[in-house]
Parts: C-alpha cells; sequence; structure tokens
C-alpha cells in the first residue's frame, strides 16, 4: 500500500507549510541540489520524507515498509531540491540488496546534501548508521527525529553536544506533529549552498592491530587520488572485496574532480592488487571487529549525548501492555478478540450508510436517470449499456463497499499505526517457524487483509528467497478488501439470520471471523505443505524488531486512510465495475436460440456447481468478475434477478441489476434463487479460497518473475477451494 | 550408440581433475586405481577419462602416475573455487543444513560457469574460507598455507580455535554440524576418555567422539585472545537476568550474523529478556534500548556473561 497519490490533492493538511516551502511532490525537473535520506528502519524516515515533499507514502509502526526508492522533491529559497528516500538500513557494511543500493548512492550518487535521520529514543544504535555515512560524506545534516517520543520515555538527547561530536549540524524534530521541520530546512540549505561547512567525524574502522594495515592502504589511496576524501572508507572496502569499489579505484572513477595527474607511480591496478593480497592477512574476524568499533564509538558518544531518567511511565506502561498481548494465557484470545471486535464494528456501522447510499443510488438517481433518458429519446441498447449496466454497477459497488470499507480501513490503519502487527508476527512466529515459513510472513499476511497485491509487494521484507516465495503464495488466504464486503453481506443476509435480530450481528460477525480464521490456518497448512514438497528447505534467518507502541496520530491516520486505501481501492473498483457492467448487461441481452447467452451458461454450469454447493449464477459471476473481487457480488445479484425472473420494482429488464436496502428483501430474492445456507457457506469459503484477482497475479509474476510460480498461485488455492466447498456440500446432504 | 557409450560427460572429466590436485596437494600420484576410485567407475571407464584428460591437454602421463598440466591445475582450482563458493552460500544464504552442503554443491560445481561462479563471490562478498575452514581461491587461484594440528595434541585445559573441519564421511560432519561446531570456534578441553575428548564452549560441554576428533583440525588459541571461562548462551538467560554480549557463535554466518550485528548484538552490549513469548521461542530481547524477537536456535549462538542476576541468584 505504498501507492503515492499526486501530489495536488493533499498539501495543505500537513505539517512543515513553511513560508517559503514550496512542495513540489513528483515534479523533480531541473532542480538544483540534490538531497539524500538515509536512516535505519521505522525512525520515520518516510514521516520526514513525506513533510518535506508533500507526498503521501505509507508510514506504519513497523520495519521495512517502505518498498521502492521514492523521490520527491520541495522547492525553497529560489532553489529546487530534489529529495531522494534511500532504503531503511541498519548499516552499510553488508552485502544485502538494500545497503548496496543505500552505499553506492552515497558514494557514487554524490549527494550535495544527506540527511540522516536518527530515532531519539534509540539514539545508540543508529548511530551506527549515522557514523558510517559520516565516513563517506562531510555534507551532512542529523534529523534527530521523535523527540516527543523520545521525551515520553524520559529520555533526553543533547542535540548541540551530539553535533559538537559528529562535526555536523543536528537538528531535533518531530516530523509527525511538524516540530523542527523550519530547522530543517535551514541546515539542508546551509550546508547546500555552502554556506556552512562540516567536518565530520571519522572514526577508525578496524581494530589498532589492523589499523596500520588499512592506513597503508588509505596513504596509497590518497597518493594516487589527491581529491578522494574517503580515503579509510574506500580502503576498508578493498580489503572487504567490494566489485564497485574495486572497479571504480582500478578505472580511477573513484575521484569525482579528476586533478592534475599526481605523481606517482602508484595506480588504481596496483592498490586493488595490492588489497586483494592483503585480504589473506586478515583475521578471520576483521569484519566483526570493524563492526564493533563503531558500536563502541556509538556507545561512547550515546553515553555523552543522552541522558535516561530511569524506567519512565510510558514504558511501564508498554511493558505491561506487551506482557498481556503476547503472554501464554492472553496472548491469543486477545488477538482474536481483537480482530472480532473490528469486524464487529464494522458489519454493525455499515448496515445504515450501506443502505442509504443502495437508496440514493439505485432508487432515487437511476429511475430519474431512466426519466431523463426517456425524455431525450436514448436508443435502447445505449440506455440499457450506460444506465442499466455501467450506473447500476457502479453505483451496486460504492453502496456495498464503501461503508465498510470506510470503517475497516482506518481501524485497520490505526492498529497498524499503533505497532501491533510486530506483536501478532511475534506470536504467531512458532507456527510459522513450524511450517518452514517465516515470521515476518504475519505481517505480509496482514497487509494482504488491504490488498493482496500490497501484500505480496511487502513480502520483500522477507529476506530469503524460499520463505519469500511461500509467504506470496500462501497470501492469498489473507482476505482482501475485494472479499470482505462479499463475506460481511453473506453472512449478515444468512448466518445472522439465524439468530435474534439482536445477536444478528454478532452472529454475523462470528461468521466472517471464522473464514479469516480459516484462512490463517490454510496459511499454516499450505505453507507446511509447500515446504515439505515444492519449496523444501527449513526455516532460515530470522530476526524482528518490535518498536515501542506510538500512540497513534488519529485524525491524521482517518484522513489518510480514507484517502490512501479506501478511495483509492474504491476507484478500483469503479474502474473494473464498468467494463463489467458492460459484458453483464450484453450476455443477458444477447439472445441464442431464443435463451440469453447469460442462462444457456447458468443452466450449463448448474449441475457442476450442485457438487460445490454453489450455484451456476455464482460461477458464472466469478468467471465474468476475474479482473477484480469486487465486482462479484453485484453480478451475482444481478444475474440472479435476472433468473429468477423476479418483478422487482425499479428493475427495468433482464440485466438489470437488482436494487434493495434491506438485507432481509434480498435474503428473499436469493432464496427464489434456489439459495440456501449451504449455497451461503459455500460461497464464503469459496471466496475465500480461489484464484487471486488479475491484479495479484500480474503482481506475483512481476515479482517471482516466473510462470510457473504464478500458475501455482493461482491453481492451489482454487484447488483448496473446490475441494472444501464438495465436502461441505457432502456432509451436508448426508447430514440432512 | 557407440558416440552415447563413449561420451564422456563433464561432471566426471571434473571430478578426475579436482581428484588429480587434491592427490597432487598431498604429494601422491594419482593412477587410473585411483582415478577409478575417486570416480566410483570401473577401471576402464577411468582409464577413457584419463585418455580424454590427455587428449585435450589438462593431464599429462608420466609412466603410470598422472599429472595437471598447467591448464589443467587451473581448470581443478576454478571447479575447487565453484564448488567451496557454492558450499559457502548454501551456509551463509539459505538454510540447508550442513550434512547437504557437500552432495549439493558436487552437483552445482558442474553446473556454474566461470560467470556464475564470479557472480556467486561477489554476491556473498568474496568469503576467503568455506563453511569447512577451507580456503577458497580466488579467480587468480591465491590461497594461503594451511595451518593447524589435530585436536588431540592439544592438553587438558588447555584453550583452542576451530581451524578446520572434514566434510566427510556424511554422518560424522552431521554430528559436528548438530554440536554446532564451526571454523573459529574457541574452546577449551575439558576431559579425554580413551579417544574420545570433551570440549567446553560457551556453558555446554561437548562431547567428540573418535571419528569426530579426527573430524577437526584445530589450533591453539594465539596468546592474545582470551577464552571466557564464564561465557553462557542467550538462550540460557533467565527473566530478569542481565548480560553482556561477548560474540556471536562462527556457525552463525551470512545474512544472520550480519543483520545480528546490524541490530546491535555485538560484543560489550548489555542484554536483557524482554519477552518470554507464547511458546518460549522467538524471545524478544532489549539491547541498546530496542527490543528484538529472536529464534531459539539463534540466541543458542550469542555467547554472553551475566552479570547481574535474578532474585534467586
Amino acid at each position: 500500500m505504498s501507492t503515492t497519490c499526486p501530489p495536488s490533492a493533499c498539501s495543505d493538511c500537513l505539517p512543515g507549510k513553511s513560508a517559503r516551502l514550496e512542495q513540489l511532490g513528483l515534479k523533480t525537473v531541473g532542480w538544483d541540489y540534490v538531497v539524500a535520506l538515509a536512516g535505519n528502519p521505522n525512525t520515520g524516515k518516510s514521516t520526514v520524507f513525506n513533510a518535506l515533499t508533500g507526498l503521501r507514502q505509507h508510514t506504519g509502526n513497523w520495519p521495512g515498509k517502505t518498498i521502492a526508492r521514492a523521490e520527491g522533491g520541495f522547492s525553497l529559497k529560489e532553489a529546487r531540491y530534489k529529495l531522494v528516500d534511500l532504503p531503511g538500513t541498519y548499516s552499510l557494511l553488508s552485502t544485502s540488496a538494500d545497503e548496496e543500493v543505500a552505499r553506492d548512492f552515497l558514494l557514487f550518487g554524490q549527494p550535495d546534501v544527506t540527511v540522516i535521520v536518527i530515532d531519539a529514543t534509540s539514539v545508540e544504535r543508529n548511530l551506527n548508521l549515522a557514523l558510517q555515512v559520516l565516513q563517506i560524506t562531510d555534507q551532512v545534516v542529523v534529523a534527530l527525529n521523535l523527540m516527543d517520543e523520545a521525551e515520553a520515555h524520559g529520555i533526553a538527547v543533547d542535540a548541540k553536544a551530539l553535533a559538537r561530536k559528529l562535526g555536523v549540524p543536528v537538528i531535533p524534530m518531530s516530523a509527525r506533529s511538524g516540530d523542527g521541520v523550519d530547522a530543517l530546512l535551514h541546515a539542508i540549505e546551509a550546508v547546500a549552498s555552502a554556506t556552512l561547512t562540516c567536518e565530520a567525524l571519522r572514526i577508525p574502522l578496524a581494530a589498532a592491530e589492523q589499523m596500520e594495515l588499512l592506513e597503508g592502504l588509505a596513504r596509497d589511496l590518497r597518493a594516487a587520488f589527491p581529491e578522494l576524501k574517503q580515503s579509510q572508507w574506500v580502503a576498508w572496502r578493498l580489503l572487504e572485496n567490494d566489485s564497485r569499489i574495486k572497479e571504480a579505484v582500478r578505472s580511477g572513477t573513484i575521484q569525482v574532480e579528476a586533478a592534475e595527474a599526481p605523481e606517482t607511480d602508484i595506480d588504481g591496478q596496483a592498490i586493488v592488487e595490492q588489497a586483494s593480497e592483503l585480504r589473506w592477512k586478515l583475521p578471520p574476524d576483521f569484519h566483526d571487529t570493524t563492526v564493533e568499533s563503531i558500536s563502541a564509538a556509538s556507545a561512547e558518544i550515546a553515553g555523552h549525548c543522552v541522558q535516561t531518567s530511569g524506567p519512565s511511565t510510558r514504558l511501564r506502561w508498554q511493558r505491561a501492555l506487551d506482557r498481556w498481548l503476547t503472554h501464554p494465557l492472553t496472548g491469543f484470545p486477545l488477538m482474536a478478540l481483537i480482530l472480532m471486535a473490528v469486524l464487529w464494528i464494522t458489519i454493525e456501522g455499515a448496515n445504515v450508510p450501506s443502505a442509504m447510499l443502495a437508496s440514493l443510488f439505485l432508487e432515487q438517481l437511476h429511475p430519474a436517470l431512466k426519466g431523463l433518458s426517456a425524455n431525450i429519446g436514448l436508443p435502447f441498447w445505449l440506455d440499457g449499456l450506460l444506465l442499466d449496466g455501467i450506473f447500476l454497477t457502479s453505483g451496486w459497488v460504492i453502496s456495498v463497499m464503501l461503508p465498510p470499507m470506510a470503517i475497516f480501513f482506518p481501524l485497520f490503519t490505526l492498529l497498524e499505526d499503533f505497532g501491533y502487527l510486530p506483536r501478532v508476527a511475534f506470536n504467531l512466529d512458532r507456527l510459522f517457524q513450524k511450517s518452514g515459513a517465516h515470521g515476518k510472513q504475519a505481517l505480509t499476511m496482514a497487509m494482504g487483509y488491504g490488498c493482496n497485491a500490497a501484500g505480496v509487494i511487502a513480502t520483500r521484507v522477507i529476506d530469503s528467497p524460499r520463505e519469500r516465495l511461500i509467504a506470496i503464495l500462501t497470501n492469498n488466504f489473507a482476505l482482501c478488501n475485494g472479499r470482505w464486503p462479499t463475506q460481511i453481506l453473506i453472512a449478515s443476509i444468512f448466518i445472522g439470520a439465524l439468530a435474534p435480530k439482536p445477536l444478528a450481528g454478532l452472529i454475523a460477525a462470528t461468521g466472517v471471523f471464522a473464514v479469516a480464521s480459516l484462512g490463517i490456518l490454510l496459511t499454516f497448512l499450505v505453507s507446511y505443505g509447500l515446504s515439505r514438497t515444492l519449496l523444501k528447505g527449513t526455516a532460515s534467518a530470522f530476526s524482528l524488531e518490535m518498536p515501542p507502541y506510538r500512540p497513534p496520530a488519529i485524525w491524521r491516520t482517518l484522513y489518510t486512510s480514507l484517502i490512501d486505501r479506501t478511495l483509492f481501492v474504491l476507484w478500483r473498483a469503479v474502474v473494473f465495475a464498468v467494463p463489467a457492467g458492460i459484458v453483464i448487461w450484453s450476455i443477458c441481452n444477447i439472445d441464442l436460440a431464443g435463451q440469453s447467452l447469460a442462462l444457456w451458461a447458468i443452466l450449463g454450469l448448474d449441475p457442476l456447481a450442485a457438487v460445490f454447493g454453489l450455484t451456476g449464477v455464482i460461477l458464472l459471476a466469478y468467471v465474468v468478475a476475474i479482473p477484480a473481487n469486487e465486482i462479484v457480488i453485484p453480478t451475482i445479484l444481478m444475474l440472479t434477478v435476472m433468473v429468477t425472473g423476479m418483478a422487482v420494482e425499479g428493475a427495468g429488464g433482464a440485466g438489470v441489476m437488482f436494487e434493495t436496502d434491506d438485507v432481509l428483501a434480498l435474503g428473499s430474492l436469493l432464496q427464489a434463487g434456489g439459495w440456501t445456507t449451504l449455497t451461503a457457506i459455500c460461497l464464503m469459503l469459496f471466496s475465500l479460497c480461489h484464484n487471486p484477482c488479475s491484479t495479484t497475479l500480474y503482481t506475483i509474476y512481476k515479482e517471482t518473475g516466473s510462470l510457473r510460480w504464478t500458475t501455482w498461485a493461482a491453481v492451489i488455492p482454487t484447488a483448496i477451494g473446490l475441494i472444501l466447498c464438495a465436502l461441505v456440500s457432502g456432509i451436508w446432504h448426508l447430514l440432512s | 550408440m557407440r558416440t552415447l557409450k563413449s561420451n564422456i560427460n563433464r561432471a566426471q572429466i571434473e571430478d578426475a581433475l579436482k581428484h588429480l590436485w587434491v592427490f597432487e596437494q598431498g604429494k601422491l600420484d594419482s593412477t587410473i586405481q585411483s582415478v577409478a576410485g575417486a570416480l566410483e567407475c570401473p577401471r576402464e571407464r577411468a582409464r577413457k577419462v584419463l585418455a580424454k584428460l590427455q587428449e585435450v591437454g589438462l593431464a599429462q602421463s608420466r609412466g603410470e602416475a598422472y599429472r595437471l598440466t598447467d591448464s589443467g591445475r587451473d581448470y581443478a582450482i576454478q571447479i575447487l573455487r565453484a564448488h567451496r563458493l557454492y558450499e559457502t552460500f548454501l551456509a551463509n544464504e539459505t538454510g540447508t543444513t550442513g550434512k547437504d552442503w557437500h552432495a549439493e554443491a558436487e552437483r552445482v560445481e558442474h553446473e556454474l560457469s566461470s560467470e556464475d561462479t564470479n557472480r556467486l563471490a561477489q554476491q556473498l562478498g568474496h568469503p576467503r574460507f568455506d563453511p569447512h575452514g577451507d580456503p577458497i581461491p580466488t579467480r587468480a587461484g591465491q590461497s594461503p598455507t594451511p595451518r593447524g594440528c589435530p585436536l588431540d595434541e592439544l592438553e587438558i585445559g588447555q584453550a583452542g580455535r576451530i581451524v578446520r573441519l572434514k566434510d566427510n564421511p556424511d554422518l560424522v560432519f552431521d554430528r559436528i554440524c548438530k554440536a554446532g561446531l564451526a571454523p573459529n570456534l574457541s574452546f577449551e578441553i575439558a576431559a579425554r576418555h580413551d579417544r574420545s575428548i570433551l570440549l567446553r564452549i560457551a556453558g555446554r560441554e561437548i562431547c567428540c567422539d573418535a571419528e569426530m576428533v579426527d573430524s577437526l583440525t584445530v589450533e591453539p588459541l594465539p596468546d592474545n585472545i582470551r577464552f571466557d571461562r564464564d561465557a553462557v548462551r542467550l538462550s540460557d538467560l533467565n527473566f530478569g537476568e542481565k548480560a553482556e554480549i561477548l560474540s556471536i557463535s562462527p556457525a552463525c554466518r551470512g545474512t544472520e550474523r550480519r543483520r545480528l550485528l546490524d541490530l546491535g548484538f555485538v560484543k560489550g552490549g548489555i542484554i536483557e529478556m524482554e519477552l518470554n513469548g507464547i511458546f518460549k521461542s522467538p524471545v524478544a530481547y532489549r539491547v541498546r534500548n530496542t527490543v528484538v524477537a529472536l529464534r531459539e536456535h539463534q540466541s543458542e549462538n550469542i555467547f554472553v556473561r551475566i552479570t547481574e542476576g535474578s532474585a534467586q541468584a
């Protein structure tokens, strides 16, 4: 869900509206300065990015959510700045893809200013990365973010002392509330325009015994490339055998501004060869000792600049909460309770607005438009396509989907911002491990509850390819926004109706909860099956950072989840509903041998569908609705109207979407179409287990680059769905 | 049919080259007999393979003995490089268990082109040693001289460090891996009984049977490195205790090791248990004021010294 929306949509509601700051969003042509944004994961980098550019990258309280490298721009005092958000990394010393991107951009991309975002609540660990960045560039501004949180935790950071130690400006700020954004801009401008020159701290990169060796190599580098500023870092990278650096040293491109040819016989080639010989003399723990010396320096600096006044009330409160949420006895019940509550609030809350919207679109606007079209004498097919096909489908999509999403997404985003998701991952990890999968699959599964395509992209937080593939192939078992409304609607009509009226909402929510839980169970079972068959192997490394809880910014969450998630998804649904509306209306109105195409298909599919406890209408609807899950229910309703031939007020003819403001009336319509409780249960099961929508399939193809795995991703859930439905329907018939 | 029968495949050619190289290193003469043994094929087959090697100029015969030519030696080193790099890849970046490394690498080494091998080396950060402690030759063929002595040369109470592990027989190597032994791991000899040796490693006593002892090459711990007798595993830590991190076991490699270092599991750090977890694995630890959850097999590989006891201590 890291989709960025057009910048124009929202620039005056965000903080950092300095008098001179113009947020340029994505319009980054002809910039004067390039600013890189580096920092550990989950330090509020995206929030700083958003505050400066006016863009809205997805933010949330779990590490790794910023997926692609983001770029944006802003302009200040006539100068235009391009802002590049580098992937969040803990270090620059390793070989992971993220770190390579960040490292290469800092060294070869030559940003004019690098902003290092530091989490004020854990300065010591964040300094690790900062000290490494300072090895590469002097033009640095440190953004000491999350100052408000540090204060709540009783942590005081002396920014001035830190600045003196590091030799670069340090700006205390709280990007979420906008505090300090102006000061950050000032500092960026000062460093970019060279009115402020910094002399960054360069700590020794090796233990004392190896320092001589390292310094010798660095000396040679300086002799060969007098303009090279980061000789120690380059020497260190040579000893780590970094291919990019070796190539740059060999070709001489390591030095940006070629000075006069140095008067020495040491050239790049010789240095590289020397370095590769020296490598055999290094102790086996060379890499580790470097990490240790950087850590020791971080600890020393943090010791000087950070003061903690014992465990704060906030910390005690968080620890207590954590105990409850991860306790052997209460952890899982609380998890279930929270999910139940979200579903129940969604079902109870969505009823009334859904009915109002349906009545507005279908009972008032539709007849009015029909009347208008009759007055101006629109030909029957155009009137049918536009009003009965497109308008009614869209109207249905909006009234069925908008209210539940507008409740579900903000609730979910609040939980995400609060920091609950990593706790879920923590609780479920053992089960994922037993299934041969990665604990972070819980995070991608949670993203899948919003949208499976987003969930599939989010699997990038899983390092190992095997476990990532498992997470991709099973993501579809997380009910997505296109399927929640189906579940909620069918549960409200059929499952809720099994209980007395006051309990109906609760029973319906239980039904949906049961299906969602089955999805989680299937995730484990299929992961287990995959890791024993197609994707053999044992579970590999796992580490999960559990960030402190953050009080969610409620209004901002409501606003952004409404814009970024709800409206984005709704728009997508409407876009897909338009062609589907055309197809539906057409197959219902084109006759073949005295019977419409739709009826031929439905009657043909009926016997097959009966095996699975479904109806021909449902199967046909799934074929028509392949592009998007969202339109399955509207399609089913419309086709049912046609088959039952039930006279419904306002339904002008075949292929007109049925309209109603009362779920019970809908129920009697479906019963007339041959639906029973069994049909409802099987539909709910099939909606959980069938092929992913076209967008998700395309995303899976893009992420795996394999047609084979994309096919498996469609075949596995569909096969499971059909088997489940056949089983349930078989048992049902046996018992009744 | 004749061509099919006499068709000598790449794998056999390359395995024969490796055999010649290994014998050359051990100052032994390779013969048809020894090649047949190494390739597990009839002598007639071995003779054909050697004839092929001679034909393409990779080996030459001197009487009964066969020697590598310069180009044959280069080729052999490239295969060895592919093999050891691939083993490193399996150990560092995948969850493959130790006993499968060798067999898997035996298969894949014949499928890797030299570009593939170079790419692999780059991806792994140009490691110098494979997971058994054997040096990986560079593209140019450089590698250091081997060092170390057998484990039973060390005395009781003496501290040492593992240099190399033999990867065959499979079953023995499997035991070695399960015991958490790896190159560069420090130990102290606790006791001997017959040919078995009891090693003390970070709060655990690990028994090496005679076969395991034969598989280990070790060296006495250099004077400037101190053996931490009071080390225990992070997984031994109880709720309420605080500990100082001493090191990450060399058995924890590659991505996993780097990630742990990045997260702050670095020598000198103070660590305590934060959350016990529902199933006791993963467990969340507070280190450098951040909370990180680890699975049990990971906390088993982090060596610590308990500094502050719990109520009962």
